[in-house]
């Protein structure tokens, strides 16, 4: 019972289950397109921003790296064009005077250069240097001097070499690797170098490039064209080659982009590059995007907020199905069962939604009107029937008149004066029976007086030779039957069955039997067959004025009580025939059983 | 009725679950936004007190290896209180120390700096509230005359002294015999007799006596203090034409250049280098240049320690001199106050213990009165030729004669170092001083 009703409620052709599909259909696509549209449009979004934003780091870490190449220029030149420096190394000076220069040396970089700066060592061929900023050479002299960078210096005496070095070259650097800036160091005019001016920068004075712009997406790093990591956020990487990068970034500098989308050790980046040509360097970004998009965790916070909003609708959705198709099941279920009970009375109007108010009222108005015009109809049809019944008595009486008359003048013709006034008499009560029209139906006793004083009339007629008997049980004895039912059937049998002979039985049986009133008359006549005496059933009245009265008996019959009553004649030539009358019971009251 | 009621239940549900999903989303940045007034607050309110001290210093192997112990010692008093030791390069404390005390914004500062002797009589005047009042922590019977009187202003004393910048000679006893003298004839020097030995070097070593470093006065100011004279006098007037104390160091200085028994070293590293590298055969310098020294382990054994020469020609010449030292201060409204001092008092202004370690372990010359009893300070050194070092600097920092620093040390430097210069071209001494002085008054005057 429980599922059956739970069947119920998911059948698919309910208004309400259509709903729901539909809508949780049409919020599904709607999140699974809001998700895939915002979870694409917020990666392209964000990388996008990182992207830019990045790139104005790298403008900004260039700025900075060509402020810096400014003040080392500068410096270099200084060293370069000054007649101290060059005093001091080139020639093995004592004090007095080396003190003196090397106030003036001070004195001329002081000029120049911030009081903050890189280390700037001036070192002269003959093994002289000059060492600012409270610190010393961390290399012996002579390898300094035989190193490669300063050999490079060495062959292109006119130019600031920007080299990465992998080794500490003043004290104050301990990272072991610095990156510096030299110039060889000549006579105005010549080629002849003297010594080199060595600008070194730290670690720390790289990262000073790009601090506070790196971010943990954003990997800054500073490569040297052949791939060495000058400096990086990730201090590991510092003095790494990686080659890898380098080949990209210098594709990328070829071909003039300032991003590209990569895959770098299995990773898929956007490297973002801009080429500090003085330095000969590249300020690198590697943004791995897919890190940064992890951090962020957007998609899944959007999927768990289209899911919550996804059920919530669901869950306010059905609510509100469920509110709106409540009254209309009620509607429902109300028709369904004037199709199974048959129409009531009225039915009562149903609240809960506008609609279905007027279509409950406008249902109900519906079956008020139907019950109105049903009930006129049926009161109609039985006026009608009345009608026809009276139609049908009267078409009986002058019949019977005719035939009586007929009997009576026969007895005055014979000079049975006697019997003729019996007869008269007799006529006389069944005229009163059939004219006192008050009441339709009698008892079956009544009927019996009526079909005696009819035999009796007959008997007058046709002699003493047609015996009769009739039996009525007790029970049938006091039910209802109507007027001169019987009559014309009686009539038949003394008219027709014994036509050609004076003697015979007529016998008639009148009984309850199954719920109907079963009145049987049998004659031993001459019969006739079946098929006429069917036909003589079905025989519209008026077809044939022989047998007047049985099609009307039987059209009465089935008129007043339906087709399950009526009346069937069984015979045989030679053999008599039985007429049987099958009645509802009607006891006095009028309830029929 | 009743579905009504059933959907507005429903809708306050769904509106606080969409809420509570909102503020997932902003969670973590409200909690951070709440954290931070409620962090202002505390600090606010509790101010003296924290749980957290930053002490800045300058020197790896000196003043923050200290400052350092110092920490540790102070974790077993207190565990509560984390400290953190910031090594930066004394120029840029000075320099922020100057942003901070001229905007009156201590944000990023320290609770505790280290500053310099010749810079402090600046700050305490120029700031007057800077700086906190540590009478009650540092007892002026504890520490020695001449370093009180460096961060002592209107009666209050506002720092822990630290290191004795005690002057002396270190010298390699190997060259010194070399050039035929003995320890004998380095003990209770005079500069004359520091130039004949000097000389002897150069002719039979053919090494330097001396490193000097031309943006560096330092041997000047020791020659000066040693007479208990200095650029200004007691009353923070410029003192330079008249000063015969540094008219004469100017004149045994220049003559050390001429005589030739010098070598041109630009800048610390450098004068350091000079001394490990075998270029010199002394270094005159602040006790704590002994560190320096031990660097190159190879010259264990070849150095002793002798007192500062003095200047023959100038009365009240002694023995005995200073070169920089340093103390704590704690900024006064740096958050932390009462923690800070309280770090100091049971540190450096008392820890005899604690003073006695960083002797041996930097070679610290304590100006703590007490600091002398310690086992340390008697142990003799085997790097010098196994010379009881500390002893002897105690004994020579009690002779040292106070003097005045004033407000301007540096400042006025940069232009005698000018000066030098000039009377090292050979400019006369006399003139060279007077224009000086009429400088010197116009920095000091500049500077109020």
């Amino acid at each position: 019972m429980c599922l059956k009703k739970w069947l119920r409620a998911v059948h698919p052709g309910r208004l309400a289950v259509k709903i729901a599909c539909v809508v949780v259909l049409g919020v599904v696509i709607v999140s699974v397109f809001t998700l895939g549209t915002a979870s694409s449009m917020t990666k392209e979004g964000y990388v996008e921003t990182m992207s830019r934003s990045n790139q104005q780091i790298l403008t900004m870490v260039q700025a900075k790296m060509e402020a810096a190449n400014d003040q080392i220029t500068d410096v270099e030149l200084t060293i370069n064009n000054s007649w101290s420096f060059s005093q001091y190394l080139k020639f093995r000076q004592e004090n007095p005077r080396a003190f003196v220069l090397v106030y003036d040396m001070a004195k001329e970089l002081g000029a120049v250069k911030p009081a903050t700066f890189y280390d700037v060592a001036a070192v002269g061929v003959n093994g002289q240097c000059y060492v600012t900023n409270q610190t010393s050479l961390s290399v012996p002299v002579d390898e300094l001097l035989s190193s490669r960078v300063t050999q490079d210096a060495r062959s292109s005496p006119n130019r600031i070499l920007y080299r990465f070095v992998r080794k500490d070259i003043t004290r104050n650097s301990r990272e072991g690797s610095s990156f510096v800036a030299l110039k060889a160091l000549t006579y105005p005019g010549t080629r002849d170098v003297y010594g080199y001016a060595y600008v070194v920068m730290k670690q720390s004075d790289l990262r000073a490039f790009f601090d506070n712009l790196s971010n943990s997406t954003n990997n800054l790093t500073l490569l040297d064209g052949s791939g060495d990591i000058v400096s990086s956020m990730d201090r590991s990487a510092i003095g790494r080659k990686d080659e890898e990068l380098a080949r990209v970034v210098r594709d990328m500098d070829a071909k003039n982009e300032t991003s590209r989308y990569v895959i770098l050790q299995n990773k898929p980046v956007l490297v973002l590059a801009r080429a500090i040509p003085r330095w000969n360097l590249y300020a690198v970004s590697v943004f791995d995007y897919t890190r940064a998009l992890n951090e962020q965790n957007g998609s899944a916070y959007i999927l768990t907020v289209c899911l919550i909003v996804t059920a919530a609708v669901l869950a306010i959705l059905f609510f509100f199905i469920n509110q709106i198709t409540r009254p209309i099941n009620k509607l429902v279920r109300t028709m369904e069962s004037v199709t199974k009970d048959g129409l009531p009375d009225r039915i009562g109007v149903i609240r809960g939604g506008y609609e279905v108010q007027r279509l409950s009222s406008a249902f109900s108005i519906m079956i008020e009107h139907i019950n109105r015009d049903v009930h006129r109809l049926l009161s109609l049809e039985q006026e009608k029937r009345r009608m026809e019944i009276h139609t049908l008595q009267m078409q009986i009486n002058p019949h019977f008149i005719y035939n009586t008359l007929t009997s009576i003048k026969w007895l005055i013709w014979q000079g049975s004066a006697e019997k003729a006034v019996k007869g008269i008499d007799t006529f006389t009560l069944l005229l009163r029976s059939a004219i006192s029209d008050s009441q339709k139906f009698h008892p079956v006793s009544e009927e019996v007086k009526n079909l005696e004083n009819y035999i009796f009339l007959q008997k007058i007629r046709f002699g003493q030779q047609i015996q009769t008997n009739i039996c009525v049980s007790p029970a049938a004895a006091g039910c209802l039957i109507p007027k001169l039912l019987l009559q014309p059937f009686l009539e038949n049998s003394f008219f027709h069955a014994f036509a050609d002979r004076q003697q015979g039985v007529v016998s008639l049986f009148i009984d309850c039997h199954g719920g109907g009133l079963v009145c049987e008359l049998i004659d031993d006549g001459v019969g006739m067959p079946q098929g006429k005496a069917d036909a003589l059933v079905a025989a519209r009245p008026d077809d044939e004025c022989r047998s007047v009265g049985i099609p009307n008996v039987s059209a009465r019959i089935r008129l007043l009580f339906g087709e399950k009553y009526g009346v069937k004649i069984f015979s045989e030539p030679g053999h008599g025939t039985s007429v049987r009358v099958t009645l509802p019971l009607i006891r006095e009251g009028g309830n029929t059983t | 009725m009743k579905g009504k009621r059933i959907a507005a239940a429903f809708l306050s549900l769904v509106m606080a679950a969409g809420l509570a999903a909102c503020g997932g989303g902003g969670a973590g940045s409200s909690a951070g936004s709440q954290a931070a007034p409620n962090s202002q607050a505390a600090s606010s309110s509790a101010g003296s007190t924290a749980k957290k001290l930053t002490i800045w210093a300058w020197d790896d192997t000196f003043n923050v290896k200290a400052a350092n112990e110092a920490k540790a010692a102070y974790a077993k008093i207190d565990p509560d209180v984390s400290v953190n030791v910031v090594s930066m390069a004394q120029n840029d404390i000075v320099a922020k120390l100057n942003t901070a005390f001229e905007s009156g914004n201590v944000d990023g500062m320290p609770n505790i700096v280290l500053i310099e002797d010749y810079r402090i009589q600046n700050y305490l005047k120029s700031y007057p509230d800077a700086l906190s009042d540590l009478s009650d922590v540092t007892k002026p019977e504890k520490f020695m005359a001449y370093k009180l009187k460096t961060m002592t202003q209107d009666g209050k004393v506002y720092g822990v002294p630290f290191d004795s910048g005690v002057a002396c000679v270190f010298y390699r006893t190997d060259l010194i015999q070399k050039a035929g003298y003995k320890d004998a004839d380095m003990q209770d020097l005079t500069w004359d007799k520091f130039i004949e030995i000097g000389k002897a070097v150069k002719a039979k070593t053919g090494k330097a006596m001396l490193s000097v470093d031309p943006s560096d006065l330092g041997l000047i100011r020791m020659m000066m203090q040693s007479a208990g004279k200095w650029y200004v006098d007691a009353s923070g007037k410029a003192d330079i034409a008249g000063n015969a104390a540094l008219k004469e160091a100017l004149t045994i200085y220049k003559k050390m250049q001429t005589e030739g028994i010098t070598v041109t070293a630009s800048g610390w590293d450098a004068g350091v280098a000079a001394v490990n590298g075998a270029k010199v055969a002394t270094a005159v310098n602040g006790c704590w240049y002994a560190s320096s020294i031990k660097k190159a382990s190879d010259q264990s054994g070849k150095w002793a320690v002798a007192s500062f020469p003095k200047m023959t020609n100038v009365a009240n010449s002694v023995n005995a001199t200073n070169c920089g030292g340093a103390s704590w201060y704690v900024i006064d409204k740096v958050p932390g106050k009462d923690t800070a001092k309280d770090f100091l008092s049971k540190t450096f202004a008392s820890d005899t213990a604690l003073l006695d370690s960083l002797c041996k372990d930097i070679s610290l010359v304590s100006t703590y009165q007490d600091a002398v009893s310690g086992q340390n300070v008697g142990a003799p050194d085997a790097f010098f030729s196994n010379q009881p070092i500390y002893k002897n600097w105690i004994e020579w920092t009690k002779k040292i004669p106070a003097v005045n620093y004033g407000t301007s040390t540096y400042d006025i430097e940069s232009k005698m170092t000018e000066a030098v210069q000039s009377i090292v071209k050979g400019a006369s001494v006399d003139d060279t001083l007077k224009n000086t002085q009429t400088e010197v008054e116009g920095i000091l005057s500049a500077a109020g």
